[in-house]
């Protein structure tokens, strides 16, 4: 059965500016996101399963890289730590599109030059928009150490 | 398509010429030249239509052509007037597939262009297919021939109410002398009976798109005129063949005889029409697939000397004695027997001298007396022969029996049966049975014996709930000094039953543990056993009571031996371990067993202890009562099986038994713990479990179990979940409440279960603070719940300032720790907002509302986690749903209100902008936040004006303070509606939601809605277009009530009171054009008929000019003089009733009421009814020519 299983004490995890984040797989939510295979994912379905009527329960995630849009799976006893990825997502106002790279604004009115312009439909649209002189804000989303904009939406008017 | 316009041409044709059928054309065309060449053009289009017909029925066997096909053959029978052509090519053509199909058109379109035809153009249609079949029977492959009769059943059902009693008698005649005829005429007389049974049947009549009330008059009428007829020709039929011997070696000859007893079941399995069954309460509500004993087999007294007959009973026994071995004939006669074993109503009663119905016991036993008495020697022959090996095909005569024999328990009193000498040896014969199925639940006959066993327990136990409920009768008779009506010898039947009962219960718990044996290795199933097997389990419970002691001590026994041998595989015995899933399998039923036996279910009201346990304990040794030893005995199990997380034991453990053990201290606890002597319990359970003596001990114990499984399971849900079940017990009981408030273990667990919360499935998270803060909110001392409640809201308190006072919250708030934080902690208020009620809203709304401002931040920072937002939408929506208005001071609303605002203000600003990517099986969850804000408006309307008098409502909205909730409904009515779009509509819950906001907004700000942007009001308005058209009736409905609100305030000037509405007259025109076309046109759900009748009644009344539009261009369009006629006339008769209905005294007072309510009759209101009546009228009378189009 769950031989394996290891109880640790209960104990608030610390926390840090660490990449990932470790955390119980039951306690994993639908919709939040986690590591696997060394990749950052969204979870998008959960279920649990046992191995006969009486067996502890394991957890069977499927999940997307947030990045790649890959689905990727992965199953682990329910008492188990996972590692959940920090995701931030960031809004830059856009200024330019340079050679494949996005010029984005800080904040503080410095500029943010090391985003590539999404490939595909997703990059082309935001070019075509940008050009046809609309104000965009692009949400910027970093993870593991990956950085990519995965989304842009029109400055809100009068802004 | 060339068909369409070939048909339509040859109808065209004919309009000079209304007759039916061609044979009548033919008769007249001679006379002139002109018309000659006419026919001749009718017939060379008949050709080509026909060809394109049979095209369209080869293309139908094809999978790439079918829709084509299905097209044209839909086409066809839409088309107007295309019987002639019909009959043309069922004459004419030279494949079976094609009159197959066109008779089947013939079917749709004689029923519904039944009232556009002379009456003796339809006999003669009827007559020239019933002849057809007669005299080509043998040629036409039986489904010709079947939907050819059954065509003719159609036509006289569709005609019946119409029809003279000569005409009638003309049409029976002729079956009778197909009876009387050669074996072709009598295989089609029954079987035209057979169709024509089914046609006037409650439950297998063919759609022709008339009223309920239609089905129901010729049911009626088919019942008092012909059934006992045709009942009486079918059992000399069946007489006849029995004395002379049914000729099982001619195929005809014994077709026929199948034939006749199938019609007969369908006789003896009738659903007769009831009182209640008018146009009035019956509406269009049809009682399908509802097989009931009560429904079926209740006669009336008229039958009775047809039907409560000892040759009746003997004939149908000996019927399917002789004829066991032919299968499809003794399905028949097998459910013939059921029926009669169910044979109920007043056919049993007798009219005594005043004339009066009374119930006619010696009637009765007679009859069960003959019944039992056959059926005895089928049951015993049945034991005696039956080898119950799979291949025997035993299975439907087992199925058959145990239905037979539950019938006769449950359809007669045991006042009844019990007086009846042949009902102890039946019920000897029926142990026996049951002993039997039981065994073989396990091994390869399990199928039929499973679902025989099953009914069988359930038999038992009702009969034992029979003889409780007769002992408290004669208990309650001798109470009052009168003398027992005892009828037999109740003490004999109690004697025999305890023996039998002991015995099946014994049978039943070592099936269930051998087949425990192979459910072990099965796939594992997310049903419960405990939800699975509950009728079981309770039928079982029931039984085993009947002989308490003898039953406890089986479990009791059978725990022990298997806790022992637990422990030894606990402690390293190989040969016991290798056995540990049969042994915890085993350890689960036996503790749901267990559960079962001890005590009844919470739900509802407290469950008592069970009346022959409570004898049992106290008949026992205050220290040796087996009442109490067992429940001491589980939790001494479990305790083995609560072992350390760290201990090698761990592993073999089974979430599932802590689950199951649990479940058991949950059903327990509710009639055991805590128990006093008011409740008249024995002095052994007092001692063991009352609240002064042994309870608070066992209470201590379930507690520290509770904690050392949360922390041993704290990854398994269901575990969990269990946990929260036995929370929601505790704090159901005041004693236990009160007692767990000062035990410093439950102190302890709470704590506890704050600390980790982040660390368990989210799905506990709300319903564990839900369930802590009512047991902690209900204190009854006002110090304890102070102290309590202060203390847990202090630790949600603490743990949400310590996500806001974080000095770096802005840079971590995105950090996957901080994320699960913010949602655990809204979690937590959610669930407290869940726990609010009448007596603790205060404090509860004080701890919530400290923190409205936080939560709003909390949304405008998380705008990009719907997550988040989610579960802070949801604090509002429980707070909203769950509290009690009343408690609350006009600040605390006031406070509330700007919140709400607040909250919709910065919600509507985090939408800008975002857009929802539709991703395949997660539609529902994208719209979450949508719901909720739905539901958040909805409830703040409904706490404000549900129930209200339209006076009230606007006293109520004039007592403006600084935020105005009707400001507030209406800014978030603003800021909702644009999100909704047709693709979100399309799901139900959502769509349902929507709608029924919608109509809260009609109803209680019709006045407002003029301030509306007019995208705003247009998108509400197809809003309820498309839910008038939705396939859910409960949103269908909704919407007509929102109509019929809107449309009332267009009418109603006082309520508009001067203000201008004529920006609504577009909307409400456009409305009712819909729901006359819905009307007229469309297939509509006729459990609509009310609620869209009241619609279209306020739309003509509110609309009146416009009405009279579109009705005279409804008239207009009609292109035969004829129709428009018609419709015309139907209309008139309408608007009379719209007119005299809102013209009654008192009408438009109720209007006004029903403006605001959304409904303006219900079916109990005399004064709307003659409106109704007429609608119903105006449809029968008019869809059927107008659906042609």
């Amino acid at each position: 059965m769950a031989d394996e299983e290891h109880h640790e004490e209960f104990e608030q995890a610390g926390s840090g500016a660490s990449l990932t984040y470790p955390m119980q797989c039951s306690a994993l939510r639908k919709n939040g996101h986690v590591v696997i295979k060394g990749r950052p994912c969204k979870i998008v379905d959960m279920s649990t399963s046992k191995t006969g009527k009486h067996g502890h329960a394991k957890v069977h995630l499927v999940a997307i890289d947030i990045f790649t849009g890959k689905k990727l799976e992965d199953i682990s006893p329910s008492t188990h730590n996972m590692d959940v990825p920090n995701v931030s997502r960031t809004e830059f106002p856009l200024l330019d599109i340079d050679d494949g790279f996005l010029s984005l604004m800080h904040a503080d009115g410095s500029t943010k030059d090391d985003v590539k312009l999404p490939e595909g439909e997703l990059g082309e649209k935001m070019q075509a928009e940008f050009q046809d002189g609309k104000e965009l804000i692009v949400t910027v989303v970093a993870a593991m150490g990956e950085e990519q904009a995965l989304s842009y939406k029109e400055a809100p008017k009068g802004n | 398509m060339r068909l369409l316009s070939l048909v339509k041409r040859a109808g065209l044709t004919k309009a000079h010429q209304p007759e039916l059928l061609q044979e009548s054309l033919s008769h007249k065309a001679d006379s002139a030249a002109g018309e000659r060449s006419q026919r001749a053009l009718v017939e060379m289009d008949y050709q080509a239509a026909q060809a394109r017909f049979e095209q369209a029925c080869t293309e139908m066997t094809q999978p790439a052509t079918r829709e084509a096909g299905t097209k044209v053959m839909l086409e066809f029978r839409s088309t107007p007037n295309v019987l002639p052509l019909c009959k043309h090519i069922f004459e004419t053509t030279q494949r079976d597939d094609v009159r197959f199909h066109v008779v089947t058109a013939i079917k749709e379109v004689a029923a519904r262009e039944y009232a556009l035809h002379p009456k003796v153009e339809i006999h003669g249609l009827r007559d020239w297919l019933l002849e057809y079949v007669v005299g080509k029977y043998d040629l036409l492959p039986p489904y010709v021939r079947n939907s050819t009769l059954s065509t003719v059943a159609v036509i006289v059902k569709r005609g019946w109410l119409e029809e003279s009693r000569p005409d009638k008698e003309t049409f029976f005649g002729r079956i009778l002398a197909l009876l009387n005829g050669e074996i072709t005429h009598r295989q089609t007389g029954v079987a035209l009976l057979s169709y024509m049974l089914d046609e006037f049947s409650s439950d297998r009549s063919s759609a022709v798109g008339l009223p309920y009330d239609f089905h129901i008059k010729s049911r009626r009428s088919f019942e008092e005129g012909e059934l006992r007829h045709i009942f009486q020709i079918l059992v000399q039929i069946i007489q006849h063949t029995l004395q002379v011997g049914p000729q099982i070696d001619n195929p005809p000859e014994f077709d026929f005889f199948t034939m006749s007893v199938a019609a007969t079941e369908k006789i003896l399995g009738w659903d007769f029409v009831k009182p209640c069954d008018n146009a009035l309460q019956g509406r269009f509500e049809r009682r399908q697939h509802v097989r009931d004993y009560l429904i079926t087999a209740n006669f009336p007294l008229s039958w009775r000397e047809f039907i409560v007959r000892p040759d009746i009973i003997d004939m149908f026994f000996q019927l399917h004695h002789t004829m066991q071995e032919h299968d499809r004939l003794s399905d028949h006669t097998r459910q013939c027997l059921i029926h009669l074993a169910g044979l109920h109503g007043s056919v049993f009663c007798s009219a005594n001298a005043n004339g009066v119905l009374v119930e006619d016991q010696n009637g009765q036993r007679g009859y069960v007396a003959h019944f039992l008495k056959s059926f005895l020697k089928l049951l015993t022959r049945f034991l005696s022969t039956t080898t119950f090996d799979p291949d025997s095909g035993y299975g439907p005569e087992l199925v058959g029996i145990t239905s037979m024999a539950k019938r006769v328990l449950q359809n007669f009193p045991l006042t009844i049966t019990g007086a009846v000498p042949e009902f102890l040896p039946f019920l000897n014969e029926l142990g026996k049975l049951t002993v039997t199925c039981s065994r073989n639940t396990v091994g390869d006959s399990e199928e039929y014996c499973t679902e025989a066993a099953d009914e069988l327990l359930d038999l038992w136990a009702g009969l034992i709930r029979q003889i409780e409920d007769y002992m408290h009768e004669q208990a309650a008779l001798r109470t009052t000094g009168a003398a027992p009506g005892l009828t037999f010898d109740l003490a004999t039947l109690m004697t025999f039953l305890t023996s039998v009962a002991y015995h099946v219960f014994d049978t039943y718990v070592d099936s269930r543990l051998e087949l425990a044996k192979l459910s072990v290795e099965d796939e594992v199933d997310n049903m419960k056993d405990e939800y699975l097997y509950e009728d079981q389990l309770l039928a079982v419970a029931i039984i085993g009571r009947v002989e308490p002691g003898k039953s406890i001590a089986k479990l009791q026994q059978l725990i022990a031996d298997r806790m022992a041998r637990l422990h030894e595989a606990f402690a390293g015995n190989q040969e016991q371990a290798s056995q540990i899933p049969i042994l915890l399998e085993h350890i689960h039923w036996l503790s749901l067993l267990s559960g079962h036996l001890l005590a009844d279910s919470g739900r509802g009201e407290k469950p008592e202890i069970p009346r022959t346990l409570k004898g049992l304990s106290l008949h026992s040794r205050v220290d040796a009562d087996p009442v109490v030893t067992l429940a001491m005995t589980l939790f001494k199990v479990f305790k083995l099986v609560s072992v350390e997380p760290d201990s090698p034991q761990f592993a073999l453990c089974s979430p599932l038994v802590s689950e199951t053990l649990l479940w058991f201290v949950e059903r327990w606890t509710e009639t055991y713990l805590f128990l006093d002597c008011r409740e008249a319990a024995s002095p052994s359970l007092v001692r063991a479990f009352g609240r002064q003596e042994g309870g608070q001990h066992v209470l201590d114990f379930i507690l520290t179990m509770v904690q050392k499984n949360f922390v041993l399971w704290h990854g398994e849900t269901d575990v969990l979940l269990q946990v929260v079940n036995l929370l929601n017990a505790f704090s159901r009981n005041t004693e236990v409440r009160n007692a767990l408030l000062v035990s410093e273990t439950f102190q302890g667990m709470i704590s506890f279960f704050l600390d980790n919360l982040s660390r368990l499935p989210a799905d506990v998270h709300s319903p564990l603070i839900e369930n802590i803060a009512t047991i902690a909110t209900h204190a009854t001392s006002a110090d304890v719940r102070s102290h309590y409640f202060s203390g847990l809201s202090n630790a949600i308190e603490k743990r949400l300032l310590g996500i806001l006072n974080h000095p770096q919250f802005l840079q971590i708030y995105q950090l996957p720790e901080s994320i699960e934080s913010v949602m655990s902690t809204m979690e937590m208020y959610g669930g407290l907002a869940l726990a609010a009620d009448e007596s603790n809203t205060k404090e509860i709304f004080a701890t919530i509302s400290k923190y409205f401002d936080a939560f709003i931040k909390l949304l405008e920072v998380y705008r990009n986690v719907t997550e988040v937002e989610k579960y802070i939408l949801l604090v509002f929506a429980n707070l909203i749903r769950c509290q009690s208005f009343e408690e609350l001071t006009p600040a605390d609303c006031q406070k509330l209100y700007t919140a709400v605002l607040e909250l919709l203000k910065t919600y509507a600003k985090n939408e800008v902008g975002k857009t929802r990517v539709l991703q395949a099986e997660r539609e529902e969850e994208l719209y979450e936040d949508v719901s909720c804000i739905l539901e958040l408006l909805a409830q703040l309307m409904a706490s404000q004006y549900e129930g209200l008098a339209w006076s009230d409502i606007l006293v109520k909205r004039k007592n403006k303070a600084t935020v105005d909730v009707a400001d507030v409904i209406f800014y978030g009515v603003n800021v909702v509606i644009p999100l909704i779009t047709d693709q979100m509509l399309q799901f139900p819950e959502l769509c349902k939601d929507y709608i029924s906001l919608v109509s809260n907004l009609v109803r209680y700000f019709p006045d407002k809605l003029s301030s509306l942007p007019s995208e705003l009001l247009s998108s509400l308005v197809r809003s309820l277009e498309f839910g008038m058209h939705n396939a859910i009736s409960e949103v269908a409905r909704s919407a007509f009530e929102a109509v019929t609100a809107l449309a009332l305030f267009g009418w109603d000037e006082q309520a508009s009171s001067g203000m201008s509405l004529e920006f609504l007259h577009p909307y409400l025109d456009g409305l009712l054009q819909q729901t006359l076309e819905m009307f007229l046109f469309r297939d509509f759900d006729s459990g609509l008929m009310e609620s869209a009748g009241e619609a279209l009644f306020a739309l003509a009344l509110s609309r009146g000019d416009h009405y009279n539009t579109l009705t005279q261009h409804l008239i207009s369009q009609q292109s035969q003089p004829h129709f428009a006629r018609r419709l015309s006339d139907a209309l008139q008769t309408l608007n009379t009733a719209i007119a005299e209905t809102a013209q009654t005294p008192g009408a438009a007072e109720r209007l006004r009421i029903a403006r605001v309510e959304g409904f303006i009759g219900g079916p109990s209101a005399a004064w709307f009814s003659r409106y109704r009546e007429r609608l119903e009228a105006f449809l029968m009378d008019v869809r059927g020519f107008l659906r042609v189009k």
